[in-house]
Parts: structure tokens; C-alpha cells; sequence
């Protein structure tokens, strides 16, 4: 009994090695020189400790920029989806009309389209509209929270009805009724979702290289992988971004974990 | 008076609309139409300026069929699922089946295991690209052989799919543990109290009541795979001659490089039936053979 515990603990530590590996990996690159990534065998520490490549980055004059379009889009796009995603599964539960379950299907179906294969033609209506190049265009595709939509509607439903009929009967209007009651009730799943929405939009690859043409607009996300270091094959400074972009997700993380764990048990399937 | 009442009922009618018309206004403008627009449009000729031309019917999947680089990256696709969907369900079934515990030693691990949800895909990509650097990457060091993953086509798809597990784990690991914790304790309690084993537990009582999750996760990974682009375009951009290049990739290529509409349409409709022919079939396997707890 005490080898099996000896062998299914040193069983986890090694996945938790192996998953931290690259991030650890990733933080000591960020300190190498350009000769110690070309070094013959590779080195898991640099040969001296400097800052050298964070300055670099951080002189880089298209660095922060990234950084704004990423935390600006971030925001906008995840403020806009939690409001439409409220709205509407707050109509869908607490609302009886002609084309409901309908309507529910056609927003929910939106879910099984891959989005990456809709590209052109959304690269068409975005281009039509004039909103390459803006903050708009970028969010434009990751607007709709459609899985949002569907869980919240579950989790409103699974609250009692008498709450929102006696609201109404005191004359509490929709959105008080949103603003005092629904929202304060679902804090986890809410919090859960929009950090998912963010990281979501914050993480978007494809879509963002498209309708951007000019580095000053790109996101983060394809902006690091554009920096230029690599040509002299100094990858140095791509790391030293890599880690300072990572810094403060991992904080909201460990920050939110209690919640996101929250939402998992009250059945949010989180996608 | 009455006309004021009427103007009250009307609004109140009116009013769900209200709430849901953003959303439905979206699933129409970036979802419905340009679905049905690629759709209809992968039966026309196309001119380079992204005009419909003629309507030409399976013209362009007939072409379509006998390009080489289309079905390549189909086999492409294919192989890196075989390597993916196994790797990422096995080894996400072992994190979660050795940290289920609810208990404070495990909280570090949830956190670990947490991690790849927290940084960019990108970022992950690139760190990956440098590890398996063939000769001078960190991986080769530690396992001691000098295997040339990015420059071979076998090796270079499975340091693909290992990016791929990687990206996946977070969520996956997250959905499977919570499925695990939120089981009814009592059922494996009485089992453990009629003197049934540790795998008797897991195999009979556990594993039974989690297959809905266990599937949504297979149904989401098979997905993935078919869908796979943009970690595969940062690490790889589809080399060592193609090798990685996948459908969706090559979709990618013919729609935003070669502006071949054509073709960008004909593979997209192709791929829309190929996913929905998955999510019909998990969605009837499911109803068979899925034991659902009530």
C-alpha cells in the first residue's frame, strides 16, 4: 500500500514537471544570450544573468502597442458579450414567446459552424464595412456568445422563479431585476465566464492577422511572433515578451481558481 | 386609456425580442450568411477579385479532387487525429485520475495542471518550436537521442500533436475532474462498503457515470484535430515539405495567399459536412450507448 502511494505520487509530480516544464523552460530562455540558444548541447540556464532582453523588448516601440490592442480589444469585446449574453438568456428564461425555442436552436446551432472556415466570408463584410485596421474588426467575429448564452439560460432557469415573480410584483423592472439580483446571484459563473471571453479574445490567432494590416494595430498574440529577433536568431527577447505577457494571467489564475472550480460544480461546461 | 394599455402590451411583447436581437443579429451577419454565401458559392466559377463568374456545379470539387496538395493535407489532417485524440484523452485521464482528491495537496496540482489555459496559444507555439528544435533543442537533451523532430515528417507531426495536447489541457482536465468530484458520493461509498476494489470502483461505478463527460471531451477533440491551423501555422507553418500542412491550413493558403476562391469554398463546405457528420454521429452513439446518471 505505501509503495503504490510512493508510485502514484512520484506519477503526479512527474505530469506536473512535464506541464510546468516549458513555462520554466520558457523564463530561463528569456535570460539567454543570443550564443547561448545556438550552444551544442542546449543549455537549461543561462550563461549570465542579465536583463538585457527585457530591455530589448520592452525598447521595442511596437511592444506596447501590442499589449493595448490586446487588454483594449480584450475588454471591449468581453464587456459587449457578457451584456448580450445576460439579455439574452434572461429573455430566454424568464420570457414565454411565439419563435422561442426557435430562435434558442438558431443561436445555440451557431455553436457546430467552425468559425476558421467562415473567414472569407467575414474578411469580405469586414473589409465591405470598412473596419480593417480597427478595434471593431477585430472583435467583430467574437462578439456572439452563443455557449454563454445556452449555460446561462440553464443556471437562470435553476433559479427559483418565485425570487424574480416577487421582484416583478414590487415592481422591479428587467434590468433592476438583472442588476440587484441576477448578477450578485450568479457572481462565479458570470466572473468565469468573462475571463474565459477574454482570454478567448485575447488568445485569437487567425482572425486578428487577417483584418489587420498595419503593426501598429496587431494584437499581442501575433505581434510576438512578428517582433523580428528570430531572423538573427536571437530569440532572446521573444521569450522576455513570452513571460511578461504571461505574468499577469498567471496571477488572475491562481487568483480565480476558486471560482472557476465555482462554476465547474455548479455544472458550467466552460468552452 | 385604452390606447395607452395597447402601447404597454405591445412593449411587453416586444421586449424579449429586444433582448435577444444582438445575438441574433451576430449569428446572422458572421455565421449564417457567410455560411450559406460559401456554400452556394463553391458551385460557381470565381474571379480572382472574389466575384462569383459562372455557375460551373461540381466543377470545383472535382478539381478539388485531383490536387495532390488537397489530398495531402487531408491525410495530413487524419494523421495528426490518430496521434492527437488517443495521447490527449489518455493522458488527461491519468492527470485527472491521480489528482481527484479533493484535498489541499491537490490544489497545487489544479493549478499546474491549469497552467496551458493561461498562456496564448501563440506563446505556447513558439516555446514548443524552440524545445523541439532538432540537434540544439532542450528536448533532445533530455531524452538523450537527437531525434530530428522538425525536420521529418513523422516526428515533426507528433511534436504537433504533443502542442496540441499541451493547448488542450487545461480545459479538458478542468471538465473531466469536476465531472469526477460531482458524482454522487454515496453510490461509491456503499460499493467500497461491499468490499469492492479501488478498480472495481473506477471501472463499474466511476467511469460509467463520467461517459457523458468523457465523450463531450472525445467529441471536442476529434473536432479540434479536423479543425487544427493556427498553432500548426506558428510552429511548423506546415513543414518539412507540407508534411503538417492540414485542411484547414490549406484552406487558409488557397483562400488568403492564392486568393482561389474557388477552392477556399469547395474545402470549407467540405469541411462543414465532414464536422457535421461527427457531431451526428457522437450525438446517436451518445443516445445509444452513453449510461446518463437519471
Amino acid at each position: 500500500m505505501k509503495a503504490e502511494k510512493a508510485v502514484l505520487f512520484i506519477l503526479t509530480l512527474l505530469f506536473a514537471i512535464v506541464i510546468v516544464f516549458p513555462f520554466v523552460y520558457a523564463l530561463s530562455a528569456s535570460f539567454f544570450s543570443a550564443s547561448d540558444f545556438a550552444s551544442s548541447p542546449a543549455r537549461f540556464l543561462p550563461s549570465s544573468f542579465s536583463f538585457r532582453n527585457y530591455q530589448k523588448v520592452l525598447a521595442n516601440r511596437y511592444f506596447l502597442p501590442y499589449i493595448m490592442n490586446s487588454v483594449i480589444t480584450g475588454v471591449m469585446s468581453t464587456v459587449i458579450r457578457m451584456i448580450i449574453a445576460v439579455a439574452a438568456a434572461y429573455a430566454f428564461s424568464y420570457y414565454r414567446f411565439r419563435g422561442r425555442t426557435f430562435l434558442f436552436s438558431l443561436i445555440v446551432l451557431t455553436l457546430f459552424v467552425p468559425s476558421d472556415l467562415l473567414l472569407t466570408g467575414n474578411y469580405l463584410t469586414i473589409y465591405r464595412l470598412g473596419l480593417i485596421d480597427t478595434y471593431l474588426g477585430i472583435i467583430s467575429t467574437s462578439l456572439l456568445p452563443a455557449s454563454q448564452i445556452l449555460m446561462l439560460r440553464q443556471y437562470f432557469c435553476s433559479i427559483p422563479s418565485s425570487i424574480h415573480d416577487s421582484a416583478m410584483m414590487d415592481g422591479a423592472g428587467d434590468g433592476r431585476y438583472i442588476l440587484s439580483i441576477l448578477v450578485p446571484v450568479s457572481k462565479a459563473v458570470i466572473s468565469t465566464f468573462a475571463l474565459q471571453g477574454f482570454i478567448a479574445m485575447f488568445n485569437s490567432y487567425l482572425w486578428p492577422l487577417l483584418v489587420t494590416n498595419s503593426p501598429s494595430m496587431r494584437t499581442v498574440q501575433i505581434g510576438i511572433t512578428m517582433l523580428g529577433y528570430a531572423e538573427s536568431l536571437d530569440y532572446g527577447p521573444v521569450f522576455a515578451a513570452i513571460i511578461l505577457i504571461f505574468i499577469p494571467f498567471l496571477l488572475l489564475f491562481i487568483f480565480m481558481r476558486k471560482r472557476i472550480m465555482e462554476a465547474l460544480r455548479q455544472g458550467c461546461m466552460f468552452i | 386609456m385604452k390606447a395607452a394599455i395597447l402601447q404597454v402590451m405591445n412593449k411587453e411583447k416586444v421586449r424579449p425580442y429586444l433582448y435577444i436581437l444582438p445575438a441574433l443579429f451576430l449569428a446572422f451577419v458572421f455565421v449564417y450568411i457567410p455560411f450559406i454565401q460559401s456554400v452556394f458559392s463553391s458551385f460557381f466559377s470565381i474571379r480572382q477579385n472574389g466575384e462569383l463568374n459562372s455557375f460551373t456545379g461540381l466543377e470545383n470539387y472535382r478539381k478539388l479532387f485531383a490536387n495532390e496538395i488537397f489530398s495531402e493535407s487531408f491525410a495530413n489532417t487524419f494523421r495528426f487525429m490518430i496521434l492527437f485524440v488517443p495521447l490527449n484523452i489518455i493522458l488527461i485521464m491519468t492527470a485527472v485520475l491521480l489528482t481527484e482528491k479533493e484535498r489541499k495537496g491537490n490544489r497545487i496540482y489544479e493549478t499546474v495542471f491549469m497552467l496551458p489555459m493561461a498562456m496564448g496559444m501563440s506563446s505556447i507555439a513558439l516555446i514548443f518550436k524552440y524545445m523541439f528544435r532538432p540537434s540544439v533543442g532542450i528536448i533532445n537533451r533530455i531524452i538523450g537521442y537527437d531525434i530530428p523532430w522538425t525536420n521529418d515528417a513523422f516526428w515533426a507531426m507528433l511534436s504537433v500533436a504533443f502542442l496540441g495536447v499541451f493547448l488542450d489541457f487545461g480545459l479538458d482536465y478542468l471538465l473531466l475532474l469536476s465531472a469526477l468530484r460531482n458524482l454522487d458520493r454515496s453510490v461509491v461509498e456503499a460499493a467500497r462498503l461491499d468490499g469492492a476494489s479501488e478498480v472495481q470502483v473506477f471501472s463499474r461505478i466511476k467511469l460509467p457515470l463520467i461517459t457523458p463527460t468523457l465523450f463531450f471531451v472525445l467529441f471536442i477533440s476529434i473536432k479540434d484535430a479536423l479543425l487544427i491551423c493556427a498553432p500548426i501555422m506558428v510552429m511548423t507553418e506546415g513543414g518539412p515539405f507540407r508534411s503538417t500542412q492540414t485542411i484547414v491550413y490549406y484552406y487558409y493558403i488557397e483562400a488568403f495567399r492564392n486568393s482561389n476562391y474557388a477552392a477556399a469554398y469547395s474545402i470549407s463546405t467540405l469541411v462543414f459536412i465532414i464536422a457535421a457528420l461527427i457531431t451526428f454521429l457522437s450525438a446517436k452513439i451518445e443516445r445509444q450507448g452513453v449510461h446518463y446518471e437519471s
